[in-house]
């Protein structure tokens, strides 16, 4: 009878144990160095953690660091305290800390999203967007606009611009593809960069994307999260172009905007987490989203279509699709 | 000194009170919010640690601010100092190894050293050419700012990092952890002991209390005011540089990354102004904005109050503290006042130490 009545509890642990192990995860957390409301690469991902919080019974929560440096530590602290079992991080500035708390907790699932941070332990997950894609066919559409003398505002000038928010290895991947891009069109083409030095002052993007107008650009790309609103406005108001990034920013200046260069975010973090809850999900390996994934690529829509032609749209498309097969190789920054 | 620890706790618990009523208004569960408030902050041992390692930057901007303010000399210039500091540290110990023994004293003494030629630099401007402080150390703040900025994106730069940073240090140059529990506030609570002996024990800090309740009489009274302003100033600018070095040689990341200095030279100057530039009361002003600031992330968790909600009650008791301390003053002298009326009414003589105070 003892024995039957262990072999019983045994059998309840193990239960219990198994469904324990396999249950999903209860509470999210997104964690970002920047704040949300830049309509760009911030909310992006913030869509993706609504997706999850709207799909599944978890708890969700978003950590704003606001670039405040004293917060950083702080924000990885809490969330651990709040006993998050997925930590999504945009950890621009803290990666070391990052490292550090994913060596402390290594049953807690860390996934870094834009960059690849590896630790000791080797357990967090990188999100890697291919920039170079997406930024080359903003470079295409960017040069068909430049040398498209019918669309207004446009001179003879091929000049293009781009603003980007801090010098890093990202953003220059960035432009390091955009230059592809436009070269593929046109050879002769210039690009002309202004780096912003911030995130979230749209004034000083403005300024930036004044100066490269005056300069002869008729389009700029903007790589600077909410500085790049700026860059939208001024577009406006020298009636010129620009193409938006990260989110779509297509309906913020009808008729300027041409297109914006997508990098779904939101879609990679609904991913990755529909991939821990069938399990399938791997610690500590790398995930790369380029325009083959759907990780990264143009928005085109009635506002693209009221600026550029069907010809020219049908052109960007068959680049795109050319890119996706494989048969144009975007070269990779680094 | 009783009426201004007494003011100071009505200060903060009216805050606290004024705090609770907003929250209450907007529909948060307020008791709640404030228990994770602390929770987050001060009632677990990782939580208290890292409220101490916060504060530990903010007590020396704050000492910094309160040794100006305290000896009429209005330096504004902690971001600039911390920054200065923060960078000379940063430098020496990338390229200097020695052990640990060593390394840590000579960092200490360079981020001294280069917060107070800093500040330096605006009292010279002083003394020099009369070019008042307040306007100087304002401005070479954006000075150390581009600066190192520049350092950051230009010559520093640590190419592998994802955004403006610089290396690390040389690990010797790292400040001991004690179990989890960093060792900054130990420098910063050893330095608040020193200035407090300086500030009430010293002939220096009683002609600087002088100068700071009035100018005037202490230069006829015999104090040097130039040499005392220009020491003054040096201490300040000193106090800023170490609270820079703090920054780097404590918590994980040991370098210097773009907006490293946070907020700490302007929460230091709001702690010495709520405080009335008393040492104590900076001291503790300090600590209670770190567990602010500390305890507002778990907050919004736990509760979804914004962690902004923090910035208000920040506010809320610099307003408090600094009105009922005025208010609180005039209400003494009003009654000492009416008891002076009514003791002469009743044809006594008023006692003689009444009238003095």
């Amino acid at each position: 009878m003892k024995k039957y009545f262990s072999l019983f509890i045994l059998t309840v642990i193990f239960l219990l144990l198994t469904v324990s192990v396999s249950a999903a995860p209860m509470r999210v957390a997104y964690i970002i160095n920047g704040a949300l409301g830049d309509q760009s690469f911030y909310d992006s991902g913030q869509r993706g953690i609504d997706q999850i919080a709207e799909e599944y019974d978890v708890k969700t929560t978003t950590i704003e660091c606001n670039f405040d440096t004293a917060k950083y530590q702080q924000s990885l602290q809490s969330a651990v305290q709040w006993n998050a079992d997925v930590i999504f991080i945009i950890s621009y500035g803290f990666e070391d800390l990052l490292k550090q708390y994913a060596d402390m907790y290594p049953d807690k699932i860390f996934v870094n999203i834009d960059t690849v941070v590896k630790n000791n332990q080797n357990t967090i997950t990188s999100v890697d967007f291919i920039e170079e894609e997406g930024a080359f066919m903003a470079g295409v559409t960017a040069a068909i606009v430049t040398n498209d003398l019918t669309l207004e505002g446009v001179n003879k000038e091929k000049i293009i611009g781009s603003v980007g928010g801090d010098k890093d290895p990202v953003i220059d991947a960035f432009i390091f593809g955009y230059k592809q891009g436009a070269e593929y069109i046109d050879e002769e083409i210039e690009v002309k960069n202004i780096y912003a030095g911030t995130w979230t002052d749209p004034v000083k993007g403005k300024q930036a994307a004044n100066q490269l107008y005056s300069q002869g650009a008729d389009i700029i790309f903007q790589i600077a999260s909410l500085t790049g609103n700026g860059v939208l406005e001024a577009a406006a108001e020298n009636n010129k172009y620009a193409i938006g990034v990260d989110s779509n920013q297509n309906a913020m200046e009808p008729g300027h905007v041409v297109t914006s260069d997508l990098k779904n975010v939101g879609d990679a973090i609904y991913g990755v987490y529909q991939s821990i809850v069938d399990g399938s999900f791997e610690k500590g390996k790398v995930l790369e989203y380029g325009i083959k994934e759907g990780g990264v690529g143009l928005a085109i829509d009635e506002y693209t279509h009221d600026i550029l032609s069907e010809d020219q749209i049908n052109m960007i498309q068959r680049i795109s699709d050319l890119i996706a097969k494989g048969e144009i190789e975007v070269e990779r920054y680094e | 000194m009783k009426k201004n620890i007494l003011t100071g706790i009505l200060g903060i618990v009216s805050a606290l009170v004024v705090g609770l009523i907003i929250l209450f208004i907007q529909g948060y569960p307020a008791v709640e919010s404030y228990r994770q408030l602390f929770n987050y902050s001060i009632l677990s041992r990782f939580s208290f640690f890292s409220t101490l390692a916060k504060a530990a930057p903010l007590i020396l901007t704050g000492l910094s601010a309160a040794v100006g303010f305290g000896s009429n000399v209005v330096n504004l210039g902690q971001v600039g100092q911390l920054l200065i500091g923060a960078m000379s540290v940063t430098v020496v110990g990338l390229f200097i190894n020695l052990p640990a023994v060593i390394m840590i004293p000579i960092l200490l003494l360079t981020a001294v050293i280069s917060g107070a030629l800093y500040s330096g630099l605006a009292a010279y401007l002083r003394v020099k050419f009369n070019m008042d402080e307040f306007i100087t150390t304002l401005m070479l703040n954006f000075v150390a700012q581009y600066f190192t900025l520049y350092l950051i994106t230009g010559p520093l730069i640590d190419k592998e990092m994802n955004s403006p940073m610089t290396q690390q240090i040389n690990s010797s140059g790292w400040l001991p952890m004690l179990n989890s529990l960093e060792t900054t506030i130990f420098i910063s609570i050893i330095i608040s002991l020193l200035i407090y002996f300086i500030w009430h024990n010293t002939k220096m800090g009683y002609e600087w209390k002088v100068m700071g309740s009035n100018n005037t009489f202490a230069l006829f009274g015999g104090v040097k005011i130039d040499k005392n302003y220009v020491r003054v100033m040096l201490i300040s600018g000193a106090l800023a540089g170490l609270a820079g070095a703090m920054l780097i040689m404590g918590g994980l990341q040991h370098r210097f990354l773009k907006g490293i200095g946070a907020n700490y030279g302007w929460d230091g100057v709001m702690t010495a102004v709520v405080a009335n530039n008393s040492i104590i009361g900076t001291v503790i002003y300090g600590l209670f904005f770190a567990v602010l600031q500390t305890g507002s992330m778990g907050m919004e968790l736990e509760t979804a109050v914004p962690s902004e909600f923090v910035l208000i009650l920040q506010a809320i008791t610099v307003l408090f503290v600094v009105a009922s301390r005025k208010s609180a003053y005039l209400l003494l002298n009003k009654m000492s006042i009416i008891l002076k009326i009514r003791q002469l009414r009743s044809g006594g003589e008023p006692e003689e130490n009444e009238l003095d105070d």
